[in-house]
């Protein structure tokens, strides 16, 4: 569906992505891991639209989109989630979803596409016409997901969902994002949650300053020793404490 | 909008249609309330950019400017009937703040205001140049406005043409932040990165917010021109001064608020004329600039929302009365 082919791109003269190679399955949920700066966020920026990479290849469903305008890419299908939850504080959640919409073509479906995401998260249909500045962090992401889904993505980009929110509303909302997933719409998850991302995922990327370090079934990543000691947080095969 | 809200605006209009005539104000009275619902019309237009947008402009003096000189050549040499002149001042100052908004594109805040800065400065020396279209030092005399060979000769009726003008311009404000484009104008104040990711174009959003903002001003430099029947570049209303305080009728009006901009161009416009009439005569400006520090310290929101403050605070007094009632009673 999606595929990057030795993407390289930049911020200013700081090489971050240096040769990524990723190909993205219709129907699959595709987590991309690593640690802070290891370009996941960059990655997305790239596919987007809001970063314009130096080199290489993006492929939407046979179609190259790389250098196109965001609001082009969005229209095609691809919708990102951007990472910190970046709502429109000022706006109310109705309001947030309807700029969610912004793209679309197909007015008429759109309130019925509105009860569908008030169905996966009803506590945004209660909070409707709250501002949404004074949602709680685990409603913010919610929403900013939500309002992803408002544009009806073939591609969801999720960047960092579980970022600063308590481990019960990550679990909920990873069952969420899974219940998403079942209903046709792919996913790129980019996470630092390791352990999360790998429960949902079918295949996953390891990011390392820029290149792809290792890749595979998100099973066998989760069995890998050296993916249990670094991402995991397991016990590494050297220690014998307990 | 909901019923309350509606009849309050409904009530307002009714007081600003039949208070002038009631209270028959003398001349200069009359004229300065004209003048603060022109003022109006520009601060509801710099709110659509700075309140809703998130956009800065210091350069509103400039695009009164633009819009006053437009209407004043179409009259008096092209001899255009002044309503269509009206418009005509305002699409062409919208052209003009179009033209502003593409360096915007490229700047943001404090740069931007510094951008528009010197847009302000620039117009009025080109104005006090170009002589043959402003008439330079010696000015040029704009004529008072006819309809079907009515002639609105005195402040008064002069007033309802602008009373009509901000009217209408209050329901399209209106109308663009409920719709799309102003959904769309909110969410990029709020977070560019988010509204680019939705797919809103930016760029295209923040040229017609400035456009927008300037058409509005373009109006109201129109309505300026033809109130004041003789003006040079160097009017007060063009420069840089005024365009701190059309940026102050809104942040003490209210920023993103209409009412707040209408509020806040009566109080800066009405204010030094109350205080210029106490006994101390010297202290004027004094007195105007420590209300409007006191009303930034209390109200830092705008005055706006001072009317659901205080009912905030009734309510929190009277609930506090309730409980004591209900601990004595238990007692």
């Amino acid at each position: 569906m999606l595929s990057l082919i030795d993407i390289e791109s930049s911020y200013g003269y700081v090489k971050v992505l240096k040769g990524i190679t990723i190909e993205i399955k219709e129907g699959d949920i595709v987590a991309i891991l690593g640690a802070n700066g290891a370009g996941k966020t960059t990655i997305l920026r790239t596919i987007s639209g809001l970063l314009k990479p130096d080199r290489g290849k993006i492929e939407f469903m046979g179609e190259r989109i790389d250098g196109k305008p965001p609001e082009l890419i969005v229209s095609k299908g691809i919708v990102q989630s951007p990472e910190g939850r970046e709502i429109f504080p000022g706006l109310s959640v109705l309001e947030n979803l309807k700029i969610g919409a912004y793209t679309r073509k197909d007015k008429n479906n759109i309130s019925k596409d509105l009860d569908r995401i008030y169905h996966y998260f009803p506590r945004l249909r209660e909070r409707q016409n709250q501002i949404a500045g004074t949602l709680s962090g685990g409603e913010q992401q919610m929403l900013a997901i939500a309002r992803a889904l408002m544009a009806k993505p073939k591609l969801l980009m999720l960047d960092e969902p579980s970022l600063g929110l308590a481990p019960r509303v990550v679990k909920e909302i990873f069952e969420i994002i899974k219940e998403i997933n079942q209903e046709g719409v792919t996913v790129l998850l980019v996470e630092q949650n390791a352990r999360q991302a790998l429960a949902i995922a079918n295949y996953a990327y390891i990011l390392q300053t820029g290149l792809v370090v290792m890749e595979g079934k998100a099973e066998d990543l989760k069995n890998n020793e050296e993916v249990k000691v670094t991402y995991l947080g397991g016990k590494s095969p050297g220690s014998n404490v307990n | 909008m909901n019923a309350k809200k509606y009849i309050s605006w409904i009530v307002l209009i009714l007081i600003a249609t039949l208070i002038p005539p009631i209270l028959n104000l003398p001349g200069s009275l009359q004229y300065l309330l004209d003048l603060s619902l022109i003022y109006a019309i520009v601060a509801i237009g710099l709110n659509l950019l700075m309140g809703y947008a998130g956009q800065i402009s210091l350069g509103h003096g400039a695009f009164l400017a633009v819009g006053a000189y437009t209407s004043a050549y179409l009259t008096l040499t092209l001899h255009v009937p002044f309503f269509i002149a009206l418009i005509l001042s305002g699409l062409i100052t919208g052209i003009v703040g179009i033209l502003l908004g593409l360096p915007a594109l490229k700047l943001e805040g404090n740069y931007l205001a510094i951008a528009t800065l010197g847009f302000g400065v620039a117009v009025t020396q080109i104005f006090a140049i170009w002589t043959s279209f402003t008439g330079g030092f010696s000015g040029i005399k704009p004529l008072k406005p006819e309809l079907f060979g009515f002639k609105f000769n005195s402040y008064l009726s002069y007033y309802y043409i602008i009373l009509i003008l901000t009217i209408v311009l209050v329901i399209l404000t209106w109308n663009i932040i409920r719709t799309k484009v102003g959904r769309s104008l909110m969410a990029m104040r709020d977070s560019e990165i988010a509204a680019k990711a939705m797919g809103i174009n930016v760029s295209y959003y923040k040229t017609l917010a400035f456009g927008l903002s300037a058409f509005y001003t373009g109006i109201a430099g129109s309505l300026y021109a033809h109130l004041l029947g003789f003006m040079t570049p160097y009017d007060y209303a063009f420069s840089i001064g005024m365009s701190l305080n059309f940026l102050a009728m809104i942040v003490i009006g209210g920023i993103g608020t209409i009412s707040g901009s209408i509020i806040g161009a009566i109080i800066m416009t009405w204010l030094p004329q109350i205080t210029s009439n106490l006994p101390i005569k010297s202290l004027s400006q004094i007195i105007t600039g420590a209300i409007i520090i006191a009303v930034v310290i209390f109200y830092p929101n705008g005055i706006a929302y001072a009317g659901a403050r205080l009912k905030d605070k009734f309510e929190k007094l009277f609930a506090k009365h309730q409980e004591k009632i209900v601990v004595k009673i238990e007692k």
